[in-house]
């Protein structure tokens, strides 16, 4: 990709060529291992999978945004010839409220998978068929009859908030208040973080900007919708074929909605055609394998894009507060964000992410930021890229932006007298290691991009964005092949082109080429467990545990050569893909090949395993966009001119994909910023299911997104991998938002931007 | 040694007190004092909340070492996308 | 359970027969860009679907003496490859190509576009600026009918259940004469008018103008005409005053609906807005032509 050669000359921090010349493998672009199928069509997706006696599903979903359930009348459907089986949520193990753990409430879970006694959401599943053809199944799925008993939908913050609103879920005591709640409420959870003492500060404070800001619920838009299939046999196991972004959290899932155990459960990934966070959770593998059990034969169930957009995990619209304190000189003083996020029907919004990503690429020494969830009768939130955080960025960005012009200051110079650097304590508690965001601001200055001149009703838009980037359980094991070759298996689902950056850290470790090395994902039964891909963790994590599996299976090398030479193992070494007997010339180096064939003689077949749960280390991603756009006057319509990409991006393993990372971020920001909105009926019902009025963008919408990879290595990790997957969707909202408020000389505070809005406002 | 502990948790076990003492060089002879002090705190904090020591964020946090450590923070468990 | 036959006739009249035999079961397919997305919508259920890409007439592009004759099925890539439908049509040309993606203009046609009866259909507004006739085949043989006359209401349209659009034919235009269309969409591509506005000019030799048909998409029930246009234009320079009055008339011909894709006050400006535009290419158009 050429993006980022354009800038090189001028990028910043590109240390020595000493440290380049240090990798062989690493910082390469060669092809990834899961290409040739991709581009020619042979990857298997969730949808490919085909089984013999295979029965088709269907799902019957609501019409109704908030209603009781009556009564389900599946006698008609029943009869219909061809259908095999239907479910109901009672057929669903029996869950409690208190069943559940940190990361997932099963008793919502299943309640989200099937409804039970109440539908919360306009296409809130009811009720699931398996049939011998899919015409059939969905031809069944329209014959099931619902009694409702409608109610009030609760569609948005303001009326969920209000007093004698319906309420969602009777279950529900507002969390974190002083006095506990006595009644019930649609706001699930209070969240504060408190540094320093901001509302004595803000009296010191010379300059103040105070807005309030909103944002609307988005998709995650990944083009496959969900598919699987199961497999349930009369020895009470099951199989289930899916694409996820982690077949464990599949498995664990699906075994505690069916009362299984988890071990009864195999899950075997498909090949997967985006998440972003969206593919954390799941919908369809309980009903598959419930009605498999029922049917004793294989069902597979596969979404419509309708479906996905009326029912499966967008991400929270929200509103945001900010007051932003400052002195003259622009030195930040206290910092307070009140943030309100939709939860969708069931509790649990990121806003408690909102709140601690919210002023952490600032040092800033007062800040409160508080949050409520909020429940609205839409589909469950799921995850979504950094979830929580774009939304604080934009609010918070668009504040910075504010003051830089009532200070008539760079915004970029403005950032950089307040950035948070190494030492800094974050709001919610964490001192940074080295981190990268001046860096990133110093690489924009620096770039050509900025110092680009603007046109009439052009608008130039900068914001940063921070994400934590984790760590988590990650398993590994690597194998020498009777040819020497070498395969890595690693139990995390490639989103982003993890097999790669796998196959590429195993052989800078054991010093071969990448085409010696193939990766594979495996499935739940032949890799120890490993967390689920997301939470920009694993390149860093699931690296890591390659990087000690391929160590592992170096000392077991070196061992063998000792054994074959007749040496003390302490007198091998390993170096540049070979066994070398140190102090003894006349021993000829053994290569892998040389190796794979002593293996027999000397014990048998060769490999190495990390099974590891990376508690530290996972250093902090901060990026910065840079946005122009254009605004037609007459229209409102916006075109984005010029976008570039910078972030600190600890080590790029391949720099086409870590490029991709950003670019992809940008282009799902830019969406958000500009056209992307669930659009409600008065009643309740989504009325764009469809992406031709949900409107990501499309290819010719967006300039070539240029990148820029600042490099400051992690110290937390070998080769300084940090995570990369997630910033780049957190400044986005608020770049695109100021280049439009800069280009119309108004402040835009509601996205998304579309020309509607625009045009109101100018015109 | 200085632990601070969620709104939520604070609300439900310390009688609203963000900011409590507890002895200890290991993380969980700290939270087993605090337990002592406010019964049941400790499985409370052992569901969904990680642990912020000085420059990380530890999930599944046990007997990590704090001797040099100021504070401990426990905060909610990242999840990401 | 909903069962579906399907037919390829290769001659109109093998058409016609399979319309009459299935009494208003029936449903006509050319590219099929809108049919298939409603079929698997669930939004029809035809009893038949008649394919009319084997018949020739519909599907051949052809010089006539007075002007060209395009089949109804023929699809969009094809059309935009025509130089000479380019260079007298090119505000049909560039509306045709709007619809859809690449991919989708190997299969979209005229035809279907008008046949669909989409108040948005792109095409449609640059047919009828062009004073385009569709000819339409049934039992008792053909009629030709304006295509401004063609849509009654949103997926209402003149043909009897027995009939079939065939061709559109395109008048030649006198030698300044030429056309545009332009559409607000939010996206770039792959999205459907908020507004859609085809001006059709004709110059005298001072380049004053001599004749204007402006039509407007997605403001109203069906494509409209702005029937003040020919009177505020005709005799006047092409300049910001004249267009001026002209985007007022055509704020004032508006009759939009609020919906996902716009508001009534939204539409309405843009409306004018884009005439204006529109006017201006087509004016550019003409004088370029005259420079060559």
């Amino acid at each position: 990709m050429s993006s980022v050669r354009t800038e090189e000359l001028t990028r910043p921090n590109r240390k020595a060529t000493e440290e380049e010349n240090k990798f062989k493998v690493i910082g390469t672009r060669p092809v990834r291992p899961d290409g040739i199928d991709k581009v020619t069509g042979k990857a298997n997706f969730g949808a490919d999978i085909v089984l013999n006696g295979m029965l088709y599903g269907a799902i019957h979903r609501s019409k109704h945004a908030h209603a009781l359930i009556k009564k389900v009348d599946v006698s008609k459907a029943l009869k219909l010839e061809g259908v095999k089986s239907i479910i109901t949520h009672s057929d669903l193990a029996t869950l409690k409220p208190t069943d559940k753990n940190s990361n997932v409430n099963f008793f919502d879970l299943a309640r989200n998978v099937l409804a039970k006694d109440k539908v919360l959401y306009d296409g809130h599943a009811i009720a699931a068929v398996a049939a011998i053809s899919q015409t059939i199944a969905n031809e069944a799925a329209r014959l099931i009859e619902v009694e409702y008993k409608i109610l009030k939908p609760v569609m948005n913050i303001k009326t969920a908030e209000k007093k004698n609103t319906p309420i969602i879920d009777k279950n529900i005591f507002t969390e974190g208040l002083k006095e506990p709640a006595k009644k019930p409420s649609n706001i699930a959870k209070k969240v504060e973080f408190l540094l320093g003492d901001p509302d004595k500060t803000f009296e010191q404070a010379e300059i103040v900007v105070d807005r309030k800001y909103s944002t609307q619920t988005v998709h995650q838009g990944y083009i496959e919708p969900h598919a699987c299939a199961a497999s349930y046999t009369k020895d009470n196991q099951a199989t289930i074929w899916c694409s996820s972004q982690g077949a464990f959290m599949v498995r664990a899932y699906t075994a505690k909605l069916c009362g299984l155990e988890t071990s009864k459960i195999k899950v075997i990934p498909a090949e997967i055609g985006g998440g972003f966070g969206g593919k954390t959770t799941i919908y369809l593998e309980p009903l598959a394998v419930k009605l498999s059990e029922k049917t004793g034969r294989p069902v597979k169930i596969v979404m419509n894009r309708t479906e996905v957009m009326r029912a499966t995990g967008p991400t929270s619209g929200g509103t945001a507060h900010v007051k932003l304190g400052a002195d003259k000189k622009g030195n930040f003083i206290a910092g307070l964000i009140e943030l309100k996020y939709e939860a969708g029907a069931f509790a649990g919004s990121p806003v408690g992410l909102g709140c601690m990503t919210a002023f952490a690429p600032y040092n800033l020494k007062h800040v409160k930021c508080t949050g409520w969830d909020v429940l609205v009768n839409r589909p469950k939130a799921a995850a979504y890229r950094a979830p929580g955080a774009p939304v604080a960025a934009f609010a918070v960005e668009s504040a910075i932006d504010e003051l830089a012009s009532k200070l008539q200051m760079d915004p970029i110079h403005l950032r950089l007298k307040n950035c948070a650097t190494e030492g800094t304590t974050a709001p919610y508690g964490v001192t940074f290691d080295k981190i990268g965001h001046k860096e990133c601001l110093e690489a924009a200055l620096n770039s050509n991009h900025y110092r680009k001149k603007l046109k009439p009703y052009q608008g130039r838009g900068i914001a940063s964005g921070f994400w934590f980037n984790i760590g988590g359980n990650s398993s590994a094991e690597i194998m020498i092949n009777e040819d020497g070759n070498v395969t890595v298996a690693t139990g995390n689902p490639d989103i982003g082109g993890s097999r790669a950056s796998m196959a590429m850290m195993a052989a800078e470790t054991l010093g071969i080429n990448m085409e010696n090395v193939k990766p594979i994902v495996a499935d739940t039964e032949s890799i120890p467990y490993s967390d689920l891909t997301g939470g920009s963790r694993v390149t860093f994590a699931t690296g890591k545990a390659v990087i000690e599996a391929a160590e592992d299976m170096i000392t077991e090398m070196c061992k063998r050569a000792a054994k074959f030479w007749k040496v003390d193992p302490a007198q091998v070494e390993w170096k540049n893909g070979k066994a070398i007997c140190i102090e003894r010339t006349d021993i000829e180096p053994m290569s892998m090949k040389q190796i794979a064939k002593i293996a027999f003689k000397t014990g048998g077949a060769i490999s190495g395993k990390a099974n590891i749960n990376v508690k530290k280390g996972a250093g902090p991603g901060f990026g910065l966009h840079i946005c122009d756009v254009e605004v037609d006057p007459e229209t409102g319509r916006v075109t984005v001119l010029k976008y570039t990409a910078i972030q600190d991006v600890g080590k790029a393993i391949h720099p086409s994909y870590v490029e991709g990372q950003l670019q992809g971020g940008a282009a799902q920001g830019i969406g958000w910023a500009l056209n992307e909105e669930y659009v409600y009926s008065k009643d309740g019902n989504l009325m764009n299911t469809g992406f031709l009025d949900y409107r990501i963008p499309v290819a010719s919408d967006l300039p070539m997104i240029e990148t820029i990879l600042v490099e400051v290595p992690n110290p937390g990790h070998p080769f300084g991998v940090r995570g990369v997957g997630e910033t780049p969707i957190v400044p986005p909202l608020g770049a695109v938002a100021n280049a439009v408020s800069n280009a119309i000389g108004r402040r835009m505070t509601d996205l998304p931007l579309n020309p509607i809005k625009i045009l109101s406002e100018i015109g | 040694m200085k632990v601070f502990i969620p709104s939520q948790i604070a609300n439900g076990y310390t009688n609203g007190l963000h900011e409590l003492n507890a002895e200890g060089e290991k993380l969980d002879q700290v939270i087993r004092s605090l337990d002592d002090q406010y019964p049941g705190i400790k499985n409370a904090l052992s569901e969904g909340f990680a642990c912020a020591l000085e420059n990380e964020i530890i999930h599944d946090w046990f007997d990590e070492d704090i001797k040099d450590v100021k504070s401990v923070r426990f905060i909610p468990a990242i999840e990401g996308g | 359970m909903h069962q579906m036959n399907f037919a390829a006739p290769k001659t109109v009249a093998g058409a016609v027969k399979l319309l009459v035999q299935n009494k208003g079961r029936s449903k006509v397919i050319a590219g099929g860009t809108d049919l298939l997305v409603q079929l698997r919508m669930g939004k029809i259920k035809p009893g038949i679907i008649i394919d009319i890409k084997n018949i020739k007439e519909a599907n051949q592009i052809t010089i006539e003496k007075n002007g060209v004759r395009i089949g109804a099925a023929v699809s969009g890539a094809v059309v935009g490859e025509h130089e000479s439908i380019k260079r007298n049509w090119p505000g049909v040309v560039e509306a045709l190509e709007l619809i859809g993606s690449t991919q989708i203009q190997g299969r979209a046609s005229l035809g279907g576009n008008l046949c669909n009866g989409s108040p948005a259909a792109d095409s449609v507004p640059a047919l009828i600026a062009n004073e385009a006739i569709c000819r339409i085949a049934g039992p008792n043989g053909k009629r030709d009918i304006k295509v401004q006359n063609f849509v009654k209401s949103p997926s209402k349209t003149i043909l009897k259940r027995d009939e079939i659009l065939t061709s559109l034919f395109l008048p030649d235009k006198p030698n300044k004469s030429s056309s545009a269309y332009l559409r607000l969409i939010p996206r770039t591509e792959m999205d459907i008018a908020v507004v859609g506005v085809a001006a059709s000019l004709t110059l005298d030799e001072n380049n004053k103008c001599l004749d204007a048909i402006i039509c407007l998409g997605a403001v109203a029930p069906k494509a409209t005409v702005v029937k003040t246009a020919k009177k505020i234009l005709v005799g006047k320079k092409i300049n910001n005053d004249s267009l001026a009055t002209l985007g007022m008339a055509c704020e004032d011909t508006c009759d939009p609906i609020n919906d996902t894709r716009g508001t009534i006050a939204y539409r309405t400006k843009v409306a004018g807005v884009l005439a204006k535009r529109a006017v201006q290419i087509a004016h550019t158009r003409i004088l370029e032509k005259a420079n060559l």
